[in-house]
């Protein structure tokens, strides 16, 4: 008797031991790439979300849930995060729906493009957006088959789904790269986005058109209309309406062939597509001042105006009705707001 | 017993001395150590600069002098930018890898350049056939030829060229 | 599945607890299972050549022992001769075969290959003379050839030593097992913190433009990095055995502490020295035209000819050894070197006995420390021939070693934070090596110490290891070197 308690306190102790060490070692995205806390924020915002937007950084830095409360009532949530391929939206959409059931699922089209994880990026970088996009999603079957399906050939090759399940297998070797970040934020994290949306201030005004080499073909992979199609089913099976939009964003080129297929699309499952490269006078984007990258993505000031012309067609294309009159749904937004407010001050200066 | 043991060694020497005659007759004595392999990519040449894809960027685009034009795209999350080049008759574009940049690709914008094997914009289907093979061709729009981690690409477009891309290859 | 994946991790703890848990009589089935799955994972081409020695050797054991009940004694050897030769022949036949391709197509050698043939053949010939008796039940007979462990890089066991322990009823025994795990994890220590650390050095000074002193620096880097994965990778294999209740011979005793070249090859892979000993270097010097040739050669000089059958032996072993470890010139250079060696070695005895004799430096620590230490150095100068295919190069890096004495340590893909682990984990194995050669076995010794500094010390190793082991995204250097033999 006395020796198992002795056992069983030893094997806590241990374990005590390595998730401290664990929670030291995984990179935190609070001061630094930011976007990879983006997709862990959400759990704490769960729930009661009208719109739910999904899709890579052209939806979490061009969309403004705090504009379109403020203008329309709508409670929004943007579950963005950097270069998220189209098979990580499906399996974010899925998991999403384990916590809610929103009206209307919004979906970026720009990772149509990314048909295979090997097409998605150069070297190292595609693991560390998998990581960035998937470390902090919970445990689901959702993110099990995520991972499955992001897995690049080096990953698969170094057993990597094991380092998903125990991270410390996959940042071990940061023991010898710590900075005051990994201390500061050993044990707890802050919440760096208001409702998905990374808010950028900075100024940079679009200079040069953006030219991208041609393609043989324009088609989209087979892998990518794979994905779509379960997005269309999955939002069917859950009476969510699925719209379809390309963000404003002058870079990178959506070629008009591209935008064929996906209105073409669109039109066969009757969903509703907005290519908001169309609108841009009518959203009003001065490119001079409404981008904080030359055009790649929008500011604040950018994303507010997107937000408010986009805000329009969910209630009157989707029927989003105001909620601005439930004093509980004001009150839990009344603090976004001051918290957003905060940050635009703080990230001007 | 003794006997066994040395006709034992002996047909295993003459097996291995076999190997070993077979192995010095392939490789005909000596191989060069191997070095740090050195790429084999496309190369397009400019008013006597070589591009070559894959390669460090810096030198090249010095020696290219002031573009045309110039833009740069910030990739999310990571420090570093893919940058593209205009110089009036082609594009060219690279990307960072650690601090430094690297060649990603070419495109040919009008027909005052051509390729090593003079083949440019307007070309017939018929001369890039002549010049890269008939096997080349992926039966429907271009001609799609890699060398290294390199990938040209000729598309055409109502049996003439309309675009010619040099790239790294993705796996 | 390599030694060092997450797979074989959960392969292993699986079976283990597999393996006490069913009854004792199917255990060694399980570990026949076991083997299959094994090598099922490394791709079913490689069941085939496992399978053929299997039958090869199995047909060949049965006929022998049926020759041997038969016959009367020197005719069923005489018969039974054609069946072992024809058995090498097969065997190793396709073992070159093999190699050649993997030489110069670059095909990948089956999993273990040269390890379960060298084993089984050398059963073969165990059987002909008669020391064991033939495994009558093939089931069996196969996994003596293909059981696990072994499998990746040896120890090459001896069918009277492994064979009964495969076949008996192992109860569980929790200092066993707890003693095998704690090798394993000090194997992974050995493979994970120190060899695949120094491996990238290793690969950055094998670059030409490396000559002067970092060549110097090359061989002992190479020669802690293969020290490491070698006896790392041994020790895994070792205690994963052990824990299974069954002891494998050891392949390795503390080879840096030797002093001379005979007694490094008794300690340093040492059941491929002696399997060479047994089957190759013994049978050639006692062989009758040997004597008959020492005999002539003893009337010319008496006592030179009296060892010539020794060399001669000596040499086709070495020859063996060499071409065992590749086809390519350098390892057959290799050989070389290390017969040329122990031939010296043995031919200046007298001459070492009289400068003894006047010195009496013998019996000096200082003195012993030299000897180990000279003995390192040339060792890592006939092993780092390993890296040099082309041995032109070798010969000229050689040449340059006093010519430039700057090591640009710095850029070699080494942080200061892996030399201060190198140089701490270093000490720690030298340190270890040490305690075994005085005071005999760490484990027993930590036995006696008290329950909680023994679980914090092996938990510190444990971390130690997952923390600071090369392993995972950005790691390159996975393969055990002694994989591709």
């Amino acid at each position: 008797m006395k020796k198992s308690i002795r056992i069983c306190s030893a094997l806590v102790i241990c374990l005590a031991v390595l998730y401290l060490l664990q929670a030291l070692l995984v990179p935190k995205y609070m001061l630094t790439s930011q976007e990879g806390a983006l997709i862990g924020e959400y759990y704490a915002n769960a729930g009661g979300n009208d719109v739910v937007f999904v899709g890579d950084c052209e939806v979490y830095e061009n969309f403004s849930p705090i504009t379109l409360w403020e203008e329309y009532g709508i409670t929004s949530y943007i579950r963005g995060s950097a270069q998220q391929t189209i098979w990580q939206s499906y399996y974010i959409m899925e998991e999403t729906f384990r916590y809610e059931t929103p009206d209307v699922m919004v979906f970026n089209v720009l990772s149509m493009k990314y048909d295979t994880p090997a097409s998605t990026g150069r070297g190292s970088q595609r693991e560390a957006y998998n990581r960035m996009t998937l470390d902090t999603m919970r445990w689901s079957s959702s993110k099990w088959n995520a991972i499955l399906a992001s897995m690049t050939e080096e990953e698969k090759e170094k057993e990597s789904m094991f380092t998903y399940l125990f991270p410390i297998l996959r940042y071990h070797d940061r023991i010898g790269q710590l900075t005051k970040e990994d201390l500061q934020y050993w044990l707890h994290r802050d919440e760096i986005s208001v409702n998905g949306y990374l808010m950028q201030t900075g100024v940079k005004p679009y200079t040069n058109p953006y030219v991208e080499k041609p393609l043989v073909d324009y088609s989209f992979g087979e892998n990518s209309w794979y994905y779509l199609n379960k997005m269309v089913e999955l939002c069917e099976k859950n009476g969510t309406q699925l719209v379809l939009i390309k963000a404003p964003s002058l870079s990178p080129v959506w070629w008009e062939q591209w935008d064929d297929q996906i209105v073409e699309f669109a039109a066969e499952h009757d969903l509703l597509y907005i290519n908001m490269l169309n609108y841009q006078e009518e959203i009003g984007i001065d490119w001079q001042t409404d981008t904080y990258d030359a055009g790649l993505h929008l500011n604040v000031y950018g994303a507010e105006k997107a937000s408010r012309w986009f805000g329009k067609i969910l209630v009157e294309e989707c029927g989003i009705s105001d909620r601005r009159g439930e004093a509980d749904v004001a009150a839990v937004w009344q603090e976004k707001i001051n918290k957003y407010n905060a940050q635009k001050e703080q990230k001007k200066q | 017993m003794k006997k066994l043991g040395v006709i034992a060694v002996a047909v295993l020497l003459v097996v291995l001395a076999v190997v070993l005659v077979v192995v010095m007759g392939n490789s005909g004595g000596d191989t060069p150590t191997p070095t740090e392999p050195a790429k084999d990519n496309f190369v397009f040449t400019y008013n006597g600069t070589a591009i070559m894809m894959d390669v460090e960027a810096t030198d090249i685009v010095a020696a290219l002098g002031e573009p045309k034009s110039y833009t740069e795209e910030t990739s999310c999350a990571f420090e570093g930018l893919d940058k593209t080049y205009f110089y009036g008759s082609f594009y060219l574009s690279t990307y960072p890898m650690g601090d430094k940049d690297f060649v990603y690709s070419v495109w040919f914008a009008d027909d005052s350049v051509s390729t090593a094997e003079g083949i440019r914009i307007g070309s017939t289907k018929a001369q890039v056939e002549s010049a890269y093979g008939a096997a080349a061709f992926n039966g429907s729009n271009a001609f799609v030829m890699t060398k290294g981690e390199s990938t040209l690409t000729i598309i055409l477009k109502d049996g003439e060229v309309s675009e010619i891309v040099y790239e790294i290859t993705l796996d | 599945m390599q030694l060092t994946s997450f797979s074989f991790l959960l392969f292993a703890g699986g079976l283990l607890i597999l393996y006490y848990l069913v009854p004792r009589k199917l255990q060694w089935p399980l570990l026949l299972i076991a083997s299959t799955v094994f090598y099922l994972c490394g791709g079913v081409e490689n069941v085939f050549y496992i399978l053929f020695t299997g039958a090869v050797t199995y047909g060949a054991t049965r006929i022998i022992e049926k020759n041997q009940g038969k016959f009367d004694k020197k005719t069923a050897k005489k018969k039974n001769r054609v069946w072992v030769i024809l058995t090498a022949c097969l065997v190793f036949g396709l073992l070159a075969v093999c190699k050649v391709r993997f030489t110069f197509q670059n095909i990948l050698l089956p999993l273990g290959l040269s390890f379960y043939m060298f084993q089984s053949v050398g059963y073969v010939l165990d059987v002909h003379r008669g020391t064991v008796k033939a495994e009558k039940n093939p089931l069996k007979h196969l996994l003596f050839v293909s059981y696990f462990p072994q499998l990746v890089q040896g120890p090459i066991s001896k069918y009277g030593n492994l064979a009964p322990q495969l076949f008996a009823h192992h109860p569980y025994d929790g200092k066993q097992v707890a003693f095998g795990l704690q090798r394993m994890l000090w194997g992974f220590f050995k493979k994970m913190v120190i060899a695949d650390r120094i491996a990238v050095a290793v690969v950055a000074l094998k670059g030409p433009q490396y000559t002067g002193l970092s060549f110097f620096v090359l061989t002992v880097f190479y020669a802690i990095q293969i020290y490491g994965d070698f006896t790392g990778g041994i020790d895994i294999v070792i205690g994963l055995s052990e824990a299974f209740g069954i002891r494998l011979t050891e392949n390795f005793v503390r080879p840096f502490f030797s002093k001379n070249i005979a007694e490094y090859w008794r300690r340093w892979h040492i059941s491929l020295g002696e399997w060479m000993k047994d089957y190759i270097f013994y049978p050639i010097s006692i062989s009758s035209p040997m004597r008959k040739l020492s005999k002539s050669a003893r009337k010319k000089w008496p006592n030179f000819g009296k060892r010539i059958p020794v060399y001669a032996a000596s040499f086709a072993t070495w020859f063996c050894t060499g071409i065992w470890h590749g086809i390519t010139p350098n390892f057959i250079l290799w050989g070389m070197m290390n017969c040329v060696v122990i031939v010296a070695s043995e031919e200046l005895t007298p001459l070492y006995e009289k400068f003894h004799n006047r010195f009496h430096l013998k019996e000096k620590k200082w003195y012993a420390c030299f000897e180990m230490l000279r003995m390192f150095m040339l060792m890592n100068l006939i092993r780092i021939v390993d890296l040099f295919p082309n041995v032109g190069e070798y010969f000229r890096r050689m040449g340059t070693m006093f010519t430039s004495f700057s090591v640009p340590f710095m850029k070699l893909g080494l942080t200061g934070l892996d030399y201060g682990i190198l140089l701490g984990g270093i000490v720690l194995m030298f340190a270890v090596s040490l305690f075994q050669e005085k005071k005999g076995s760490v484990r027993e010794a930590l036995l006696k110490q008290n329950a909680a500094l023994r679980y914090t010390l092996i938990f510190l190793l444990f971390l130690a290891v997952l923390l600071l082991g090369s392993y995972g995204i950005g790691y390159d250097a996975g393969n055990f070197i002694y994989n591709q033999f």
